[in-house]
């Protein structure tokens, strides 16, 4: 098993250009302004089977393809680094332990999409983070690699770094265009998918922090080294944020598709703290909701997890061993998506994940009712639909799967109550 | 007296060439006001709207919006708990109770020494080190209640 993700990540000097131009920083992108054209690098994404690891697993490829120039208008690229999804914390370790790589893999992007202006947006909390990535855009410009005519080929690219304002919500790739534009970060409707219309009404093209690092790895070991990582439907390896009852919590580079739930987490994460089991797992974020400890042995790969009703997200690991409080878990993620709801009016989205924290609160307090109960479940299905974005959806899926993994834990605590 | 003074205003005018129009330019402008102010007060906003010529309540909402900015005085040392799942499994609550029994507030308030603000903060991306907090700009991994003292000592100190 091959790390390349993370492989020189502990060198404490990885950050500064010279170190990073030891270890090969940089070469995929002048190996495309040398020999390739902006129409070869797409294709060689796509053939390489890259898909988005932001949490919608797109391919990237086609993702490059879709995006319709107008005669007349910019397209832009910008690199989604707001991550804010509960427990993910791979993308903050990139910027900060290796910026060249992000960098480079911004400017292979930017280049095969014909881009010469291009964003990073980090999380306004990021603050290091920030400062790294500016310092490594000021080395590399001064360096040529980077900004006018690099490497004397004509081709300029301007890299913006650019402040999110924290929310939650920035990160939802139209959202993260308006606050780019200067809005408060409110979804839009879709269409037009940002490939149309995006940032200024122009072409734009939205990559996670960790799809665009591969890219420099694609280019460089070529399309056959990477098609052979993971699985045949998801190539590559993935960064898994392990975090909770754990003993070894962090991040590990792990091909997609070779080890189940189970296996990841005893192998890597050191399996569950000393005396305690396993009660429940996130497997893909707060978004993805919970699985029971007797659904482990699951192969851990986009499309295994979206048939059983979760979903792979950002690949965050989250896990609780058999002291943690269920109910009180689901609480917090109903009051996650409660406060972190935009300001646009979608009734159902506001409106819902009051109703389910509030009931949520209730029940976990020992106060509740069954009528509490109903009513979280009579809520869960109006936001299956969603609003403008999937929020709604996303909160209802999540609650429900612990109802439905775990209704002893709600309804001990009902039996429970003081009354 | 001017709230903006000539430097900070050239500053301005420095950030807004990087960006297409001045609306672009009004996050990364807010942040760098907050920076040299703490929060954003009303006043800085009406001069900031003459200076980008803007709409105040425009500006006044995009402030507003954001977690990351403040419209209202803050203390001198902004602390955000993480109470997302990942640090409640690793007991990120009981240090808010702490926390605000020490400082004796409420998440969301001040201290009336104005020192100190309280505040909970929804997954900070540093999960594997629960509790995390984050006070002012830097972060605090595996947080206990004996750090909390010494945090509230040296920050005290300063
Ligand atoms: C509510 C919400 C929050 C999101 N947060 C993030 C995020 O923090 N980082 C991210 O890369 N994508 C996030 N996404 C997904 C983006 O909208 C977008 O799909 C992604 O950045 C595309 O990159 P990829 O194709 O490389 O995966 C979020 C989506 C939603 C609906
Ligand atoms: S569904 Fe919710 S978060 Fe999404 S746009 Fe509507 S109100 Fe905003
Ligand atoms: S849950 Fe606390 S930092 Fe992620």
């Amino acid at each position: 098993m091959e790390s390349y993700l993370l492989k020189n990540i502990n060198l404490p000097d990885l950050k500064l250009l010279k170190t990073a131009l030891d270890f090969g920083a940089y070469n995929g992108f002048l190996k495309c302004l040398d020999s390739y054209s902006p129409k070869d690098v797409v294709e060689e994404i796509e053939a390489s089977g890259l898909r988005g690891r932001g949490g919608g697993w797109y391919s990237t490829g086609q993702k490059w393809n879709s995006l319709k120039r107008v005669k007349n208008k910019p397209a832009y690229f910008c690199c989604n680094c707001s991550e804010g999804e509960p427990g993910s914390f791979k993308d903050r370790l990139i910027i900060e332990k290796n910026p060249h790589l992000l960098l480079e893999g911004v400017a292979i992007a930017s280049y095969a999409l014909g881009v010469n202006t291009a964003y990073i947006c980090v999380r306004g909390e990021f603050t290091e983070a920030t400062e790294i990535l500016k310092k490594s855009l000021t080395d590399a410009k001064a360096k040529k690699l980077l900004g006018k005519n690099i490497h004397n080929t004509g081709y300029d690219l301007k890299i913006i770094i650019f402040r999110t304002g924290g929310n939650y919500i920035c990160g939802e790739e139209t959202a993260l265009l308006n606050s780019l534009e200067g809005w408060p970060a409110t979804p839009r409707e879709k269409p037009p998918y940002p490939a149309e219309a995006g940032l200024y009404g122009c072409p734009t093209i939205i990559n996670n922090v960790e799809t665009v690092s591969n890219i420099p790895y694609i280019i460089n070991n070529g399309v056959d080294w990477f098609s052979a990582i993971g699985c045949r439907e998801c190539p590559g390896n993935m960064l898994f944020s392990i975090s909770g009852h754990v003993k070894k919590p962090g991040v590990y580079e792990i091909p997609i598709g070779s080890f189940t739930l189970r296996e990841i987490i005893d192998q890597f994460a050191g399996g569950p703290n000393n005396g305690h089991s396993i009660k429940a797992v996130i497997p893909g974020g707060g978004s993805s909701g919970f699985l029971s400890q007797k659904e482990l042995d699951i192969t851990m790969n986009p499309d295994s997890l979206k048939k059983i009703g979760s979903s792979f997200g950002t690949g965050s690991i989250i896990v609780m061993g058999d002291q943690a409080d269920i109910v009180k878990m689901t609480r917090k993620l109903a009051k996650f998506f409660r406060d972190e709801s935009c300001k646009n009016e979608c009734e159902i989205c506001k409106k819902g994940s009051i109703e389910l924290t509030y009931h949520l609160l209730q029940i976990e307090k020992g106060e509740g009712k069954s009528e509490n109960l109903s009513k979280i479940h009579k809520t869960i299905e109006s936001m299956k639909d969603g609003g403008i974005c999937a929020m709604p959806q996303t909160a209802s899926s999540v609650i429900k799967s612990a109802l439905q993994r775990f209704p002893h834990e709600f309804n001990n605590k009902i039996a429970n109550k003081v009354s | 007296m001017s709230k903006i003074n000539t430097v900070q205003k050239e500053k301005i005018h420095k950030i807004l060439k990087y960006y297409p129009d001045n609306q672009s330019a009004l996050l990364p402008i807010l942040f760098y006001l907050q920076d040299e102010n703490r929060y954003l007060d009303d006043m800085v906003l009406w001069e900031l709207c003459e200076i980008l010529d803007m709409n105040f309540q425009f500006i006044k909402d995009v402030a507003e919006y954001y977690v990351m900015l403040r419209t209202q005085p803050v203390g001198e040392k902004l602390i955000r708990v993480c109470t997302n799942v990942a640090c409640t499994l690793c007991g990120s609550e009981e240090l808010v109770e702490y926390m605000e029994e020490k400082l004796r507030i409420k998440v969301g308030e001040t201290s009336k020494d104005g020192k100190y603000s309280l505040f909970t903060a929804h997954c900070l991306a540093c999960c594997n080190n629960g509790p995390a907090i984050q006070v002012n700009d830097k972060y605090y991994k595996h947080i206990s209640r004996k750090d909390i003292d010494r945090l509230l000592e040296t920050t005290d100190a300063k």
